[in-house]
């Protein structure tokens, strides 16, 4: 997990550390997109994503005096990855957005659509993708969606997801051989829906 | 049927973990090289690795999404505000020393007032102070046929009151048992 930008961390962490607010808002420039991006991928709600994000950076600066050394990125993202399952939990009786309703999303509702990006036939395709991926990841379970977009998106190991959720590595195999699995189902199923080029052939 | 059902699930779980891991680079080499080997063989195993591996593929190819605003923090924002609990933590401790403070009072009192021969005395036995307390309440008449005769009773009663006349003007003696019995009347 590397910073977004070349920076000087330890300083920037050590100043902010000591109560210097400009110097922790330079890491929050730094890793903004990396959590959002993370929280968004999990929450799958731009606003909830937008609150989780303003809250971790908040609770981060607040409890910086608990942080070791190390990858500040990586404290960060378990601070944000954290705030997002607890959100899950809170709200696990919630309906998440439903697979069925991919087709009716409200396309303001994704960022990919709205970001002002050129939108020749290629991009457009890659963003219509990223949507349908969106909402399947949506669909899964939250035990299974956070240990997805921790190891698929965000690229952790199995030990730092089992760090991150609090369980253990066996847990972290399983949950997340089960959500790809799931997922590509769920692909297969809908995949009149996907482009093309992107189709997953049903292997039976 | 069932369970037959229910196995068969269990197998391709266990299948799928067995792809997932292999994905990651996560089996042994033992178990690595038992995979490949049934890889080798069996056409539908691969054709599920393969969409495994694609959909994985998926996930990891998704772009970034980028914030939509700055999340800059203001002072204001990271400004502790104690929660109620420890705002009202002062207070909440002065109140318990006090409770406590009363409760040593009462203690106190109510040991003055059983005066020097309850203190010597050993604790009464359960059924003593079950005997006691009917009368004190002056309870119906089923109680009253259980409650021992009044010269039984009547004499740590008349001790306790002559004791009492003779104590200190004590604030706290309204405290002591025999009030106690007044004001569960």
């Amino acid at each position: 997990m590397s910073a977004g930008r070349n920076l000087d961390e330890g300083r920037l962490v050590a100043a902010a550390q000591r109560g210097d607010l400009d110097a922790f808002n330079e890491l929050v420039l730094a890793y903004q997109d990396r959590v959002y991006n993370l929280a968004y991928r999990i929450l799958g709600d731009p606003a909830a994503a937008e609150d989780a994000t303003q809250e971790a950076f908040i609770a981060a600066y607040r409890h910086l005096s608990t942080f070791r050394g190390g990858s500040f990125l990586s404290w960060l993202m378990r601070t944000v990855a954290n705030r997002c399952y607890d959100e899950l939990r809170r709200h696990k009786r919630r309906p998440a957005v439903s697979w069925e309703s991919f087709g009716e999303m409200d396309e303001e509702a994704n960022p990919f659509l709205v970001n002002g990006h050129p939108t020749p036939e290629e991009a457009a395709q890659q963003a219509e993708l990223a949507r349908f991926l969106q909402a399947a990841i949506v669909a899964l379970p939250p035990d299974q969606r956070i240990v997805l977009v921790l190891s698929d998106v965000e690229g952790m190991n199995y030990q730092e997801i089992a760090d991150t959720v609090g369980i253990p590595v066996g847990t972290v195999k399983s949950r997340l051989a089960r959500a790809r699995a799931r997922l590509r189902d769920l692909l297969q199923a809908q995949r009149e829906l996907l482009p093309r080029a992107y189709r997953l052939e049903d292997e039976d | 049927m069932r369970i037959d059902m229910l196995g068969k699930n269990r197998a391709r779980e266990r299948v799928d973990e067995w792809l997932s891991a292999y994905i990651d680079g996560a089996l042994s080499p033992r178990e690595q090289a038992r995979l490949e080997a049934r890889l080798a063989q069996d056409a539908a195993l691969r054709a599920r690795l393969e969409s495994l591996q694609r959909t994985v593929a998926l996930v990891r190819g998704m772009p970034s999404v980028p914030a939509p605003r700055n999340f800059l923090l203001t002072p204001a924002m990271v400004r502790q505000t104690a929660p109620v609990a420890r705002r009202l933590a002062p207070a909440l401790t002065f109140a318990t020393a006090i409770s406590g403070l009363l409760c040593v009072i009462l203690l106190v009192g109510n040991l003055i007032a059983a005066g020097p021969s309850r203190l010597g005395a050993a604790a009464p036995a359960p059924m003593a102070a079950y005997e006691e307390t009917p009368q004190m309440l002056e309870t119906g008449p089923t109680e009253a046929k259980k409650a021992p005769p009044a010269s039984e009773t009547a004499l740590p009663e008349e001790g306790l009151l002559s004791r009492a006349a003779t104590a200190t003007e004590h604030p706290l003696r309204r405290c002591g048992p025999g009030a106690r019995g007044r004001r569960l009347r």
